[in-house]
């Protein structure tokens, strides 16, 4: 080895999440039980009944960290109580662009994640468990089944799990390439051996889900908040972030930045902050065009607005969600439509093929994008993005399409200029373009 | 050609520790490439009436995934990711550079039949961009520059070893672990900027 610092090695360590990121061996057991793995766990077969884990979540309010911020807690609650198999799926698939804070999760700390798994099945009566890992996270699946095997040997999982009647089987998916296994139904219908396109729904999958079973769905990181939760309490839990948003969160910060990586913060850090602070600001000090909040998928966020809080409600007011905090940087030198049109290749790359709106939609914007960026667009192209973004977005199965044409809506709504002037021959007084 | 025994234990193993024989289709065909590279059609058919499957949808699957390959591909596969956070960090370039040095056929194949070029898309590994995967490893930040010393590299450590795919002996059996690709053991000599700027 060269002895050179690591990336990861720069990059502080959060209050719970990423708290244990620079120990080294963080999937052995014991070093990861001196470190307080599974004492949660422990304490809530212990003391508390099934009903009171969920409370006690419920209570903290956890906000679903996968981007659409539905409270886990009430999510758990929808599962029906009695006998009847019901299942986890813990939603690893993490493919949203300038995503890639679970990964290092189930990489360096895989018994969190696993603990979390634990408490969620206890709560709502699963035996069994499934982590739908990204084929591509081949390190963290490996890593994941060691720390399985080793919690296992330990009667952490399996039969009657530290003396208690609670069993659990953990089995870790992967997955084989998909953008589209990330929409919960599509997961479910990867791990039953089908083609991964999205279900219509109702049922929900707390209903149906799995197999047909009763199913909770949550992301890596909603599942590794529960284990100190439970140790600690959620009135600990509720002293991070704000109000309405509790907890920490990992940002991914990637783009143009000094510093890009995972930061685990309150939520509620503004975007300046979470750039210039941390990112340690601009390459050459160049200005921040616009940034991306949520990967390729959510509405734009201006550079005027950077001191905008990055918690779940705060972004609403700009029409755009924090989604699952990728903050995706672009500096001034960027040409918005080039970049715009290399957001869409990916949502028509990834299209399922599925609903036609989406999968003919994202090929047409691709085209006049091309067209556009090539310097041989016409005058109504502006139009006619904006009205096939229209036959696209809530006319789909599930949320890709509705994702597919922020790129599209975001730039001409801040940068229409950009496109303009591509575009040879464009009337100096355009008529203002329609909306809806 | 009939799977290996290894692969068809492993395919039994996987099959147990699942409550439904379907969900044991998908990481079964991947089992399957592993042995080989690449899945021809029958090896999908072998793996989907192991597992009492019906052919056609096991097809199906294989020809969705990316990472599911129904041709021959290269003993390395390069996915080069070109998504937004690598775009900005220059992946155009750095595909141009491994497109001039491997001269890829029509599916992306260099002619010593040793590398499969793939554009993909967002790898999850966005500090390290622009990047790419090669087989199971994440090799990044890339440099147009430094293409070729990292291919050679690749090269070095194919030699004198057991390859699979478009190279492979069929007769030989498996090619051997070679240990996992790192950045920092892979291409040690290439600059470690990690802080920008």
């Amino acid at each position: 080895m060269s002895g050179a610092i690591t990336f990861e090695q720069l990059m502080p360590a959060g209050p719970n999440l990423t708290e244990h990121r620079h120990v080294p061996n963080m999937v052995d057991l014991e070093v990861a039980r001196s470190r307080g793995a599974y004492e949660g766990l422990a304490k809530a077969l212990a003391e508390y009944t099934p009903e009171q884990v969920t409370g006690v979540v419920m209570d903290a309010t956890v906000l679903g960290r996968g981007g659409a911020g539905f409270p886990a807690g009430r999510k758990w609650s929808f599962i029906p109580k009695g006998p009847g198999q019901k299942y986890l799926t813990v939603n690893a698939d993490e493919s949203e662009p300038g995503t890639f804070s679970n990964r290092e999760l189930m990489e360096t700390t895989p018994h969190l994640l696993i603990e979390g798994i634990a408490l969620c099945c206890y709560a709502v009566g699963a035996s069994r468990a499934f982590i739908y890992i990204r084929g591509e996270y081949i390190h963290a699946a490996n890593q994941l089944n060691r720390a399985i095997d080793a919690a296992r040997a330990a009667n952490l999982l399996g039969d009657k799990i530290l003396g208690s009647d609670f069993n659990l089987e953990v089995f870790v998916f992967q997955g084989a390439g998909a953008y589209i296994c990330g929409e919960e139904t599509a997961l479910l219908e990867s791990i039953e051996g089908n083609r991964p396109m999205p279900r219509s729904r109702p049922p929900f999958p707390a209903v149906a889900g799995l197999y047909g079973k009763p199913t909770v769905i949550n992301n890596v990181e909603t599942i590794a908040n529960i284990p100190a939760i439970i140790r600690n309490g959620a009135d600990w839990y509720k002293a991070f972030g704000t109000p309405t948003s509790p907890g920490t969160k990992v940002y991914s910060l990637s783009g143009h930045v000094r510093r890009p990586g995972n930061y685990e913060l309150n939520l509620g850090i503004s975007l300046r902050d979470l750039i210039y602070e941390y990112g340690q600001g601009v390459p050459g000090d160049r200005a921040v065009k616009v940034v991306l909040p949520s990967g390729a998928a959510a509405p734009w966020i201006p550079a005027d607005a950077l001191d905008t809080p990055m918690d779940y409600d705060n972004p609403r007011k700009l029409g755009t969600i924090l989604g699952s905090a990728s903050v995706i940087v672009m500096d001034e030198t960027v040409s918005i439509p080039h970049a715009t049109l290399r957001l869409i290749e990916f949502f028509n790359h990834e299209s399922c093929g599925k609903c036609t709106p989406c999968r003919e939609g994202t090929l047409w914007l691709v085209k006049a994008l091309q067209r556009i960026c090539a310097g041989e667009g016409v005058p109504e192209d502006l139009q006619l993005l904006l009205n096939v973004c229209d036959s696209i977005a809530g006319k789909v199965l599930c949320a890709l399409g509705d994702f597919a044409v922020s790129p599209v809506q975001s730039s001409l709504k801040y940068f229409r200029h950009e496109y303009e002037a591509m575009i040879p021959g464009y009337p100096t007084a355009a008529p203002a373009l329609a909306t809806d | 050609m009939a799977l290996a025994p290894e692969t068809i234990a492993e395919i039994e193993r996987i099959r147990a520790a699942l409550p439904e024989a379907r969900s044991a289709l998908l990481p079964s065909l991947k089992a399957a490439q592993g042995e080989r590279g690449w899945l021809p059609q029958e090896t999908i058919k072998e793996v989907a009436e192991m597992l009492g499957l019906d052919p056609n949808p096991a097809y199906m699957l294989a020809t969705f995934y990316t990472m599911l390959h129904t041709e021959p591909v290269g003993h390395y596969v390069l996915e080069v990711c070109r998504s937004l956070p690598c775009y900005l960090r220059g992946s155009d370039g750095v595909t141009e550079a491994l497109r001039a040095e491997l001269q890829p056929d029509e599916h992306g194949n260099s002619a010593d039949g040793l590398f499969s070029l793939k554009i993909g898309e967002c790898l999850g590994d966005c500090p390290h961009a622009p990047m790419m995967r090669v087989n199971d490893d994440f090799v990044g930040p890339l440099d147009a520059a430094t293409i070729p010393e990292t291919l050679a590299i690749l090269r070095r450590r194919a030699e004198g070893g057991r390859v699979r795919g478009l190279m492979a002996d069929p007769a030989a059996g498996p090619a051997p672990n070679e240990g996992p690709l790192t950045f920092s053991n892979a291409i040690q000599s290439l600059p470690l900027t990690r802080v920008r700027d």
